[in-house]
C-alpha cells in the first residue's frame, strides 16, 4: 500500500544497519533474550554434545524505527527482512555446530514504538561436560552460554523470563518431552567477565536433565545380575559332568560383551568412570577368581592316590573341620567324633584274627587218628598253598579298597572346597552389587537442583 | 546516535572492500594472528581428524578507517558487520587453515569487526576447526599425539601481507602468563620458533586428553621470486589412561591369567579344550575392540593390539599342547607301548627337572604282592611228587583185614580231595595271574598319565614365563613411563 511504502521510505532515510540503535552513543543497548525450547533432540554421551531445537527470541528498542500509526494508515507493525536492520551479535559460546551459529535468518518484527522482535529458530548443538559416573542413574547439568561477541558494556543483555513458572527460565510451552531424559529445571544466570580488556555480559541457561533408567535397567542391569547368579550356580555342579568350567568361562565372556557395550556408550574420559563399567570390571575379576577356584576344585576332584598323598593336616582341615563348619554331611560318617571310629576299627580287626585260628585247631580232632593223619599228610600242602594264594588275593582287595577310599576322600575334599567357594562367592557378589548400587546418589531422590552457580 | 550515523557515512565514503588497506601499494600489510583454544572436542583416531573449538584473532591497520574522535562526539570505536550478506563490507585477510577437513573448508563464523579511531581493525572469528592430525597409535592407550594447524593467506604472498604471530603476552595453562620470545634461525631471519603459541585463557579441560604444550613456528618459504608466510600452531596432547585401565587393561590381565590356568585343569574333567577355546574367543573379541579404535593403517601397530595378538598365538599354542596332553593321557597299553627313550625322557628326566614326585614312590606296597605271588608257584612243583609215594608206601605195610577194608575208601576220598584242591589251586593261580596282569596294565597306564602330567606342568611353566615376559615387555614399561 502507499502508506507502507511511504513508511518504509521514511524509515530507511537516515538509517544505517551498522549504527548501534541508541540516541546517545555512550548508553548501552538493552537487549532481552528469551529461549523457547522446542525439543531435546539428542544427548551424545560419547562426544559430549547435546542437540536442541530452540528459538532465541531477542527484543530491543530502536530509536530510529518509531512512527505514529495515525500518519501511516494505522500501520502498527512491520516485517523487515534480515540484514537490513541492526541486530545484536549474540552467539552461543559453547556451540558445537559445524557453522558455529546455527540459527536460521528470519524477518524482524518492528512495532511503531520502536520495539524490534527477532526470533530466529535453530537446531543448536552445544558442548556439555557430561559426568558419566552414575550412569545409567545419572543426572546431567548443562548450560548454554550466550553473549555478545564484540560489544562489551555497549550491549546490556538481560534474561527475559516474564510469565514463566518457578525453576524454569526457558519457555517450555511448546516443549516436547524427550524419551530418554526428564527435564527437571532450567535455571538461568547472568554473569560479567573480562576478556581482552573489555567487560562482557554472559547469560548461562542451565538444563537439569535426569536420565530415564527403565531401558538400561531392563537391558543391562537385570542380565548382568542374572549372569552373576548363574555363576554362583556353577559351584553346585559336580566336576564329573564336565561342564563346570564351561559354564563359568561362558559367563566370563558374557560380562566382557557387556563391558564392551558400556565402552561404546560412555565417552573415553578419565575424569569419571561410569559406575556400571566399574561394576562390570569387578564382575570380570570375580568371575576370574571363581574360575580359578573351580580349577582348583576340579584338580583336587580328579586326584589319585598313585600320584598324590593327602597329608594329616590337610585331612584334618578339609575332611573333618571344614565339613563340620559348613554343616555338611557324609554317608556313614559323623564329624566331631574321629577318635571313637578309629578304636572301633581296631577292635574289629583283632576279633577276626582270633576266630580263624581257633577253627583251624578244632577241626582235625573228631576223626580217627590213623585216617586223619593220612588225610592231613596228603591235603595240608594243598591247603597251605590255597591259603597263601587267598592271602595274596585279600591283600590285593585291601589295597584296592584303601585306594578307593582315598579317591573318595579327594572327591569329598573337592566337594568341601566347592561348598566353601559357593558361600564365599555368593557373599562376594551380593556384597559387591549392594556396595556399588548403594553409592548411587540419584537412585531414590527425584528433586531438581535449582541453586546452581 | 547522530554522531555515530555521521561517522559511518564518513567512513563509507570512498571505501572499497576489495582494496587492500595500505597507503603505499608496494608496502606489505602487517596482519597479526593470535589463536585462542577453547576446547578439544574430539580426536578421531580412526579417521585421523582432530576437532577443536577455537577463536582466531586477527589484527591489522586500515588507513582509510581513521577519524578524529573529537569531531564525532567522542566515539572511539565502531563495529562493522562481518556477514556475507551485509550491505557494507570491510576488507579482511583470506587467511585459511591449510589442513582443514571441514565440509565448508573455512569453518570460522564471520563475526564483527572492531574498528578503532586510529585505524586498527580487529576480528575474532570463532570456529569449530576440523583438521588432519597424524595419529600414532603405537603406544595406545598410553600414547601422546602432536597435531598442528597450518595457517596462511591463500592468495596474498609476502609482498602483500606480512603474516606473523601476535607475540604479546600469552596466557598459558591454569591462567599463568607466558612471555613468548622468538628463537630465530641463523639462515632465515624471518622464520622463527616459539615455545608457546596458543592462548589458553578460555581453555576448558578435556576429559580424554591432557594438553601438554602448544609450540609454534613461523615459516617464510620461497617459491621462485615470491615468498609465502605460514604459521604453524602445534598441539601436544597426552591421553588420560584411567578409563582404558578399567575397560582394557584389567580384562586383558584376567585373560592372560585364564590362559595359564588352563594347564592346571586335570584331563579327566573333559574341559581343557573348552576352556582354551573360550579364552581364545575372548582374546579375539578384545582384539576386535582394540582394532575398532585404531586406524586401519600398517604404519604402526598398537602395543595393546600386539599384546592381544601375542595372547592369541599363546592361546592357540596352548590349544595344541592341550590336545597333545590329552592324547598322552588317554593312551593305553593295548594301543601304545612306551619306548625306552620316551620313558627315559618323560618319566625320569623331565620330572626331575620340574621337581615332580615319581609315581613309584607311593606304590612301595605293590612289589610285596608280586613277591608273594612268585613263591607259591615254586612250592607247587615239588609237593605232588612227595605225596604220591607216601600214600602208596604207608597203606600196604600196615594193618591187614581192617585196614584193607578202609584203605581204598580213604585213599579214594583223599585222592578226590587232593584233585579238587589242585583244581582250586589252579583257579586261584589264574586269578592272581589276571590281577598281576591288570596291575601291570595300570602301571603302564599310570606312566602314560604321568607323562601327560609332566608335559602339562612343563607347558604351565613355559607359558607362564611367556605371559610374564609379554606383560612386562609390552604393558608395564609404558605404565611406569607415564606415571
Amino acid at each position: 500500500s502507499d502508506e507502507e511504502y511511504r513508511l518504509l521510505k521514511d524509515l530507511r532515510e537516515g538509517y544505517d544497519p551498522v549504527e548501534r540503535p541508541v540516541a546517545d552513543h555512550r548508553k548501552p543497548v538493552n537487549v532481552k533474550l528469551r529461549l523457547i525450547l522446542q525439543q531435546l533432540v539428542d544427548v551424545d554421551e560419547r562426544n559430549q554434545v547435546i542437540t536442541l531445537v530452540v528459538w532465541n527470541q531477542y527484543t530491543w528498542n530502536d530509536y530510529k524505527l518509531r512512527w505514529s500509526p495515525e500518519e501511516y494508515g494505522n500501520i502498527t507493525t512491520l516485517q523487515i527482512p534480515h540484514g537490513t536492520l541492526w541486530k545484536p551479535d549474540i552467539l552461543l559460546f559453547n556451540s558445537a555446530n559445524e557453522h558455529f551459529d546455527a540459527s536460521f535468518p528470519v524477518h524482524m518484527v518492528v512495532s511503531s514504538n520502536g520495539d524490534v522482535l527477532f526470533a530466529p529458530p535453530g537446531i543448536v548443538s552445544f558442548s556439555c561436560s557430561l559426568s558419566m559416573t552414575w550412569f545409567p542413574y545419572d543426572q546431567q547439568v548443562c548450560y548454554l552460554k550466550f553473549g555478545s561477541w564484540t560489544y562489551g558494556k555497549k550491549l546490556d543483555l538481560q534474561i527475559d523470563d516474564s510469565d514463566l513458572p518457578d525453576g524454569h527460565k526457558m519457555d517450555l510451552q511448546y516443549y516436547i518431552p524427550n524419551g530418554e531424559f526428564d527435564l527437571l529445571a532450567t535455571p538461568a544466570f547472568r554473569k560479567s567477565t573480562t576478556f581482552l580488556d573489555e567487560t562482557y555480559v554472559e547469560l548461562y541457561f542451565h538444563m537439569h536433565l535426569k536420565r530415564r533408567t527403565m531401558y538400561y535397567g531392563l537391558n543391562w542391569i537385570v542380565p548382568s545380575i542374572l549372569i552373576s547368579l548363574s555363576n554362583i550356580l556353577g559351584f553346585t555342579m559336580p566336576p564329573e559332568c564336565g561342564e563346570k568350567i564351561t559354564l563359568q568361562i561362558t559367563n566370563f565372556l558374557s560380562v566382557m560383551v557387556f563391558l564392551a557395550m558400556v565402552s561404546e556408550v560412555a565417552p573415553p574420559t578419565s575424569e569419571s568412570i561410569p559406575i556400571i563399567a566399574a561394576f562390570f570390571s569387578l564382575s570380570i575379576v570375580i568371575l576370574g577368581l571363581s574360575i580359578c577356584a573351580s580349577l582348583i576344585i576340579v584338580n583336587i576332584f580328579f586326584r589319585h592316590p598313585k600320584t598324590h598323598r593327602m597329608g594329616d593336616w590337610t585331612r584334618y582341615v578339609f575332611l573333618e573341620w571344614l565339613p563340620w563348619f559348613l554343616l555338611m554331611s557324609r554317608p556313614e560318617h559323623t564329624f566331631c567324633r574321629p577318635r571313637r571310629e578309629e578304636e572301633k576299627n581296631d577292635e574289629e580287626a583283632g576279633g577276626d584274627g582270633t576266630k580263624l585260628l581257633e577253627n583251624q585247631q578244632h577241626q582235625p580232632r573228631p576223626r580217627l587218628l590213623v585216617n586223619s593223619q593220612l588225610v592231613m599228610d596228603s591235603t595240608v600242602p594243598y591247603l597251605e598253598e590255597i591259603i597263601g594264594y587267598l592271602k595274596v588275593f585279600k591283600a590285593k582287595l585291601d589295597d584296592d579298597e584303601e585306594e578307593e577310599e582315598e579317591i573318595l576322600n579327594w572327591r569329598f575334599m573337592a566337594m568341601v572346597i566347592d561348598r566353601l567357594s559357593l558361600f564365599l562367592f555368593t557373599g562376594l557378589i551380593f556384597g559387591t552389587t549392594a556396595l556399588i548400587f548403594a553409592f548411587c546418589p540419584n537412585l531414590f531422590t527425584d528433586s531438581p537442583i535449582v541453586d546452581i552457580e | 546516535s547522530v554522531d555515530e550515523y555521521r561517522l559511518l557515512q564518513y567512513l563509507k565514503e570512498n571505501y572499497d572492500s576489495f582494496e587492500r588497506p595500505v597507503e603505499n601499494s608496494s608496502a606489505p600489510l602487517d596482519v597479526k594472528v593470535r589463536f585462542l583454544l577453547n576446547q578439544i572436542m574430539d580426536v578421531d583416531e580412526k579417521n585421523q581428524v582432530m576437532s577443536i573449538l577455537a577463536y582466531m584473532d586477527y589484527h591489522w591497520n586500515d588507513y582509510k578507517l581513521t577519524w578524529d574522535p573529537k569531531l564525532f562526539g567522542g566515539i572511539r570505536d565502531v563495529r562493522f558487520s562481518g556477514d556475507d550478506d551485509a550491505s557494507f563490507k570491510l576488507w579482511r585477510p583470506d587467511v585459511l587453515l591449510f589442513n582443514s577437513v571441514s565440509e565448508s573448508f573455512d569453518s570460522t563464523y564471520s563475526s564483527r569487526f572492531i574498528v578503532s579511531s586510529n585505524g586498527d581493525v580487529q576480528q575474532n572469528p570463532p570456529g569449530i576447526f576440523r583438521f588432519v592430525c597424524q595419529i600414532d597409535v603405537t603406544y595406545y592407550p598410553f600414547d601422546k599425539q602432536t597435531c598442528f594447524l597450518k595457517l596462511g593467506s591463500w592468495t596474498y604472498n609476502g609482498q602483500y601481507i606480512n603474516l606473523d604471530f601476535l607475540l604479546t603476552q600469552i596466557i598459558g595453562l591454569h591462567g599463568i602468563p607466558i612471555v613468548v620470545e622468538p628463537e630465530r634461525s641463523s639462515t632465515n631471519y624471518a622464520s622463527y620458533f616459539v615455545n608457546e603459541s596458543i592462548d589458553l585463557q578460555v581453555y576448558l579441560q578435556n576429559g580424554e586428553w591432557d594438553l601438554e604444550g602448544t609450540p609454534g613456528k613461523r615459516v617464510v618459504q620461497k617459491f621462485g621470486t615470491d615468498e609465502y608466510h605460514e604459521l604453524y600452531f602445534y598441539i601436544h596432547i597426552r591421553r588420560r589412561t584411567l578409563a582404558y585401565g578399567i575397560n582394557l587393561i584389567i580384562p586383558s590381565l584376567v585373560i592372560s591369567m585364564m590362559t595359564i590356568l588352563g594347564f592346571t585343569l586335570p584331563p579327566d574333567a573333559c574341559e581343557k579344550i573348552t576352556l582354551e577355546t573360550t579364552v581364545l574367543l575372548s582374546v579375539i573379541f578384545f582384539l576386535q575392540m582394540v582394532s575398532s579404535t585404531s586406524p586401519p593403517q600398517s604404519q604402526s601397530v598398537p602395543i595393546l593390539a600386539a599384546f592381544f595378538s601375542c595372547c592369541l598365538m599363546l592361546v592357540a599354542c596352548s590349544c595344541v599342547f592341550t590336545v597333545l596332553t590329552l592324547s598322552l593321557h588317554h593312551r593305553k597299553p593295548e594301543t601304545h607301548e612306551m619306548s625306552p627313550t620316551m620313558r627315559k625322557i618323560f618319566i625320569d628326566w623331565l620330572p626331575y627337572i620340574l621337581c615332580m614326585c615319581k609315581p613309584d614312590h607311593p606304590k612301595t606296597p605293590k612289589p610285596k604282592v608280586l613277591g608273594k605271588s612268585i613263591a607259591p608257584i615254586h612250592r607247587l612243583s615239588t609237593i605232588p611228587m612227595l605225596n604220591l609215594p607216601r600214600v602208596s608206601q604207608t597203606t600196604f605195610p600196615d594193618k591187614n583185614v581192617f585196614v584193607y577194608h578202609e584203605v581204598p575208601a580213604v585213599i579214594k576220598n583223599t585222592s578226590r580231595i587232593c584233585a579238587e584242591l589242585l583244581i582250586i589251586e589252579r583257579d586261584i593261580e589264574k586269578m592272581l595271574d589276571k590281577i598281576e596282569e591288570d596291575t601291570k596294565e595300570d602301571m603302564l597306564r599310570s606312566e602314560w598319565r604321568f607323562a601327560a602330567m609332566a608335559v602339562d606342568r612343563l607347558c604351565l611353566y613355559v607359558f607362564s614365563a611367556f605371559i610374564t615376559m609379554i606383560t612386562c615387555g609390552l604393558i608395564v614399561p609404558h605404565i611406569l613411563a607415564n606415571i
